[in-house]
């Protein structure tokens, strides 16, 4: 099942963020994909504002993951960039499969890791301020929630 | 006349230093950077997993090397954070250990602010100071009145400066950490590479995701245009183009502030071209530029010990169910 | 003869201390994610109630996995530095053996995830079969085939029901089969996962 949203700058993303943020909870998994400079971490950013994290998002490439434990439920922030040509175990699992919400950026390059019921984010960059996001979800449990952000 | 023992192991360094009334009795570090290199950058569990096999190694050599027991010790610090949530366990439960055991006090050490601190060891601070911290996952400003007085006058909006290095490095295909290779490469190069200036952001903050992605995508469109690129030159104009924003920021700051001191800190600071830069363009200012030696400038325990000398006097001590915290902000230093 | 007995490679905080070969005093509860903050102030706690001092320690017990990669982390780095300190042995033992019913043959399962299981199987003194991470449809396989053995492990994740046991009394009934070990250096923590692909 798909959800397609056509953000025309900043602003719009920012509420698709906050509207997807009000729907998740402890145990989901959410992946990002898009090109660099797509606006992954921006997307991610929002949500986790709504969710309550006061400080800034930063890309988390360098610590690969990045920990934030101010909102109700902690909230792991992966970036799999750093692990293109490793399959090494790297201990992700107890954050993804852990008691708050993963949110992966590149998860392509962990896909060993993702065999697991998740929610699907692509950001495709149109030039400009202008971005089309597509969600999708091939479970019962994240198709109940896109019905809902449709 | 306190007897310190301080612990590091915020990221890929596990160190353990011994300091007595300013004097520095030992610095151990036992670097995973070999281990890393082959990932191309610090990898969190396998950092957490080295720092595990090393504690006890690194903490026997340093008290060895000082000459001192473990029931000689006035207090123990540790790094609390910022860094890697799995490696700064490690550090935190062996000094929580060794706090208990002989019933001394347990000092939490803020790593950025031990990275400003590191450059006691070559000179006295002198206020109101800017300090400029440049490592892998940070780049701040940060304005000191007084002693412990920290105030954050800008910093990364996105990447930090370390990890733009290590980022370019990586496309260019030299190894990690990306800072020693390209500061290398580019004194033999040219700036004949055309990079965007970074865009101006809020006041003194920095933005350095823009510059990453103009380096990858020019070294993309050149090898799809089957051009080979000039690896020195890129390195020269990438580091050109990186280094002068925090030099122009610093400077901007540093006027509006009037501060007596700049003071350089964390790994990127060992960088060449920003040591002679950012001399050379505040040489008429009047702005005492502190340089941190080489040796001080990557994690190591030398630090956490010579700013937890300050913390002692404060008595500034923590319970023994102190956490760790991998997003510890230097202004609040004093609350763990 | 004093021990100390040290796990949280799960989801609970262990501490023990063991007397003469019994176990007289310990404290346990639930503390995913928190031993980082909480064992060392236990430990600190349950000596000073016994009213025992760390140099009267013979010997420190302790896990080393498998398990969740932090938590075992925590009660090993301060099981090292105590011996190294305090220059007593540590007598290591895996997290998969004291979660077994002793003297009674037994299946004991932990979630490694990315559909995987941590497993062994025991009978009384003998290792059937060894620590390792496997599919879980291998598990199912082998759960099926030994039916008849013990179940042990929080087996929500299989939608199964398993057995509790006293992790701090088994250890204690294990100490006197476990080699000590002088040199800190030499343990090294069982992670068993080397590649998830």
């Amino acid at each position: 099942m798909n959800y397609k949203f056509m953000s025309r700058n900043q602003k719009d993303t920012l509420r698709l963020a906050k509207t997807l943020a009000k729907l998740l909870c402890a145990h989901d998994v959410v992946t990002l994909t898009g090109d660099l400079g797509a606006g992954k971490t921006t997307f991610v950013s929002g949500v986790l504002h709504t969710l309550g994290v006061k400080e800034d998002v930063i890309s988390p490439t360098f610590n690969i993951l990045k920990c934030y434990f101010d909102a109700r439920v902690p909230l792991y922030h992966i970036d799999a960039y750093r692990l293109e040509d490793s399959n090494k175990d790297i201990g992700l699992e107890e954050y993804i499969e852990g008691d708050g919400i993963a949110f992966i950026e590149w998860p392509n390059f962990i896909a060993g890791l993702l065999k697991i019921p998740h929610l699907e984010i692509d950001i495709k960059n149109l030039g400009g301020t202008k971005r089309a996001f597509t969600l999708k979800a091939k479970d019962s449990y994240y198709q109940k929630k896109l019905k809902e952000l449709a | 006349m306190a007897l310190i023992l301080a612990i590091e192991s915020s990221c890929d360094e596990t160190s353990v230093a011994v300091i007595k009334d300013g004097h520095l009795l030992s610095n151990a570090v036992s670097t995973q950077i070999a281990m890393h290199r082959l990932y191309g950058g610090v990898m969190p569990e396998i950092a957490s997993r080295l720092h595990n096999e090393n504690i006890t190694i690194v903490l026997d050599a340093a008290l060895k090397e000082a000459k001192i027991k473990l029931t000689d010790l006035d207090a123990v610090a540790v790094t609390r954070g910022p860094g890697l949530i799995g490696a700064l366990h490690v550090g935190l439960q062996a000094a929580k250990t060794i706090a208990m055991l002989y019933d001394i006090p347990l000092i939490p050490v803020h790593h950025l602010a031990a990275h400003i601190y590191a450059s006691e060891y070559v000179a006295k601070l002198k206020f109101p100071l800017l300090s400029l911290v440049v490592s892998g996952g940070n780049t701040e400003l940060v304005y000191m009145k007084k002693h412990l007085d920290f105030k954050i006058v800008g910093e990364t909006k996105d990447d930090a400066i370390g990890e733009c290095f290590d980022k370019v490095a990586r496309v260019l295909g030299l190894p990690y950490p990306g800072g020693i290779p390209i500061d290398k490469l580019a004194k033999e190069g040219k700036h004949t590479y055309q990079l965007p200036s970074p865009l101006a952001k809020k006041g003194y903050d920095f933005s350095y995701s823009g510059l990453k992605t103009a380096v990858i995508n020019l070294v993309n469109q050149e090898k799809m245009k089957k051009h080979k690129i000039n690896v020195k030159d890129m390195c020269r104009s990438f580091e050109d183009t990186a280094v002068e924003m925090v030099i122009a920021k610093t400077i901007k700051a540093a006027k509006q502030y009037k501060v007596k001191q700049i003071v350089l800190a964390g790994g990127v600071s060992a960088n060449s071209y920003l040591r002679e830069e950012i001399v050379r363009r505040l040489k008429a200012s009047g702005i005492e530029i502190v340089l941190p030696p080489i040796w001080c400038t990557t994690d190591n325990a030398a630090m956490i010990a010579k700013l937890a000398e300050h913390l002692y006097q404060k008595k500034l001590f923590a319970p023994l169910t102190l956490a760790v915290d991998p997003n510890w902000k230097i202004d609040q230093y004093k609350v763990f | 003869m004093n021990y100390l007995l040290l796990d949280s490679s799960s989801v609970t905080l262990n501490v023990g201390l063991s007397k003469q070969g019994r176990l007289v005093d310990q404290i346990t509860y639930p503390c995913f994610q928190r031993q980082s903050e909480s064992m060392v102030p236990e430990i600190k706690k349950l000596m000073k109630r016994n009213k025992l001092k760390p140099t009267e320690l013979t010997g420190i017990m302790v896990t080393i996995g498998p398990g969740s990669y932090t938590g075992l982390r925590i009660a090993l780095t301060i099981a090292k530095v105590m011996a190294f300190a305090l220059k007593i042995p540590l007598y290591p033992i895996s997290t998969l053996k004291v979660n077994g019913v002793l003297n009674a043959p037994s299946i004991v399962l932990f979630n490694a995830r990315s559909n995987r299981s941590y497993i062994a199987i025991f009978n009384k003194n003998k290792t059937l079969l060894k620590e390792q991470a496997l599919p879980n449809e291998e598990v199912k396989k082998l759960i099926k085939k030994h039916y008849h053995y013990h179940l042990v492990g929080d087996l929500k994740y299989l939608n199964l029901t398993g057995e509790q046991v006293d992790v701090l009394a088994n250890m204690n009934a294990l100490l006197k089969t476990v080699k000590p070990v002088r040199d800190v250096n030499q343990v090294k923590p069982m992670y068993l996962k080397e590649s998830y692909l």
